[in-house]
């Protein structure tokens, strides 16, 4: 799938260009673009000068964007400022906390040229983790138990309504386990004053873990979905390396979630093989694309790029199958500059035309 | 016989599950002669030719073998 030629008149806005320990996902859809042909200029968009990918030269312009929390007013202000210097054609949000800002806005970004391929405001709340057991039984999907704490009171109920350990789950971020009663407080608290309520307890599986990024086109059809195995998991529980699998029964699972939602753009879902029964287990579904969505373009489907084309109002065929056996290991690298480049990114809030300003000090 | 990808050094990878293995390099010829569609007898025949080793002793190293391939998923067989 190549990409058109005026491609190389366009901007193109990516979000979320950190690569710590939780890297976000901006810079493999940038990476996963340019490699399918790309040939225009990418705005990242970031919430911390600090971000990795800045400095690793992943965007042609950066700019900081207001947190989505201080209201859409400053969130569109910006966008229509770095729309006079660089306009905007597409805009690819990649974090989770962002995505429904970018939904409830799509009629202003529409005015300001920016187009975007993203699902519906119900959608998107469908997918949600506290809604996780009403979709299973609506889709025929096989999910954990789980429950949804409104109020530490609850916790003490729990033993009768399911088995320990559990997972404690934030709506947003963050999953803890807990193997007795006892050790949910601290993390329901912890939980509750970073995401919020409600907590999400499910029950905890043993299995093996398998992520899915797919591509709906928003009528039920997927136009592209690539599973992985992970061979290596940090502590924190993100895949840092992981193998391309080619599983039918796993194809079907992922298939049905889609044409479920009618999901329109990107996800990926979390999947656990269950020791227990051998069957596939749905744990969370993520509304846009992973940090690994590299993999799934190196294994012959470039996702990042078909949604873009599909942004563009363009016909995109769906890919029908990806090369198994293709795997990835993250890995992490030093980057050095000058200070002085730092400074001028979080005083002016932008830097552009970037080139050679960031490729890495020898 | 799931679609196994099998490597000359040994290492076999099994595209469904997505999980890989080491084979030692008999392992690797009985595996192979099981993908081209060999029956067991036949296999046998040729591991009677092939190898120096009490002929019991290799059906019971065969059977082994292909049971551990049945209980990783690789293969459908049971012990007729």
């Amino acid at each position: 799938m190549a990409a058109r030629k005026y491609y190389s008149d366009l901007h193109v806005a990516v979000s979320g260009l950190h690569t710590g320990d939780n890297p976000q996902p901006g810079v493999a859809v940038i990476q996963s673009l340019r490699e399918g042909g790309f040939r225009g200029r990418v705005v990242g968009l970031v919430y911390d000068a600090i971000e990795a990918g800045i400095w690793a030269g992943a965007a042609d312009h950066v700019f900081q964007m207001p947190y989505p929390s201080e209201g859409s007013e400053s969130f569109l202000s910006r966008l229509a400022y770095i729309c006079e210097r660089y306009p905007l054609a597409a805009l690819i949000p990649t974090l989770d906390v962002e995505i429904m800002a970018y939904i409830r806005l799509a009629p202003q970004l529409t005015r300001l040229g920016i187009r975007t391929f993203l699902p519906t405001e119900e959608q998107f709340r469908l997918r949600a983790k506290t809604k996780l057991g009403e979709l299973g039984a609506r889709f025929g999907i096989r999910v954990p138990p789980s429950v949804n704490l409104s109020d530490p009171a609850m916790i003490r109920h729990l033993p009768g309504q399911m088995l320990f350990p559990v997972m404690v789950k934030g709506q947003f971020y963050e999953a803890f386990r807990a193997n007795r009663l006892d050790e949910v407080l601290p993390h329901f608290n912890r939980i509750r004053s970073a995401w919020g309520l409600p907590v999400v307890i499910q029950q905890y599986l043993q299995g093996d873990e398998y992520n899915t990024v797919a591509l709906g086109d928003g009528r039920g059809g997927c136009v592209g979905a690539v599973s992985m195995r992970k061979m290596l998991v940090t502590e924190k529980g993100k895949g840092f390396g992981g193998v391309v699998v080619q599983d039918p029964e796993l194809d079907r699972f992922s298939r049905r979630i889609m044409k479920g939602l009618s999901w329109r753009g990107p996800l990926e879902l979390e999947v656990l093989k269950a020791q227990q029964d051998g069957c596939y287990y749905l744990l969370e579904i993520n509304p846009r694309f992973p940090a690994w969505v590299l993999l799934a373009a190196r294994a012959g489907q470039n996702l990042p790029l078909a949604a873009l084309r599909l942004a563009f109002g363009e016909k995109v065929r769906a890919f029908r199958s990806c090369r198994a056996g293709v795997f990835f290991v993250r890995h992490s690298v030093d980057i050095t500059h000058d200070i002085s480049l730092f400074g001028d990114l979080s005083s002016r809030g932008e830097l552009c035309n970037i080139g050679g300003q960031t490729r890495p000090e020898r | 016989m799931r679609g196994l990808a099998l490597a000359e050094t040994g290492f076999v990878f099994d595209p469904v599950s997505g999980f890989g293995y080491n084979l030692n390099l008999t392992a690797v010829t009985l595996l192979r002669k099981l993908q081209e569609g060999d029956s067991i007898e036949k296999i046998l025949k040729f591991m009677r030719e092939e190898y120096e080793a009490d002929s019991n002793e290799m059906e019971r190293d065969l059977e082994q073998f292909l049971n551990r391939l049945s209980d990783y998923g690789l293969l459908n067989w049971e012990k007729a």
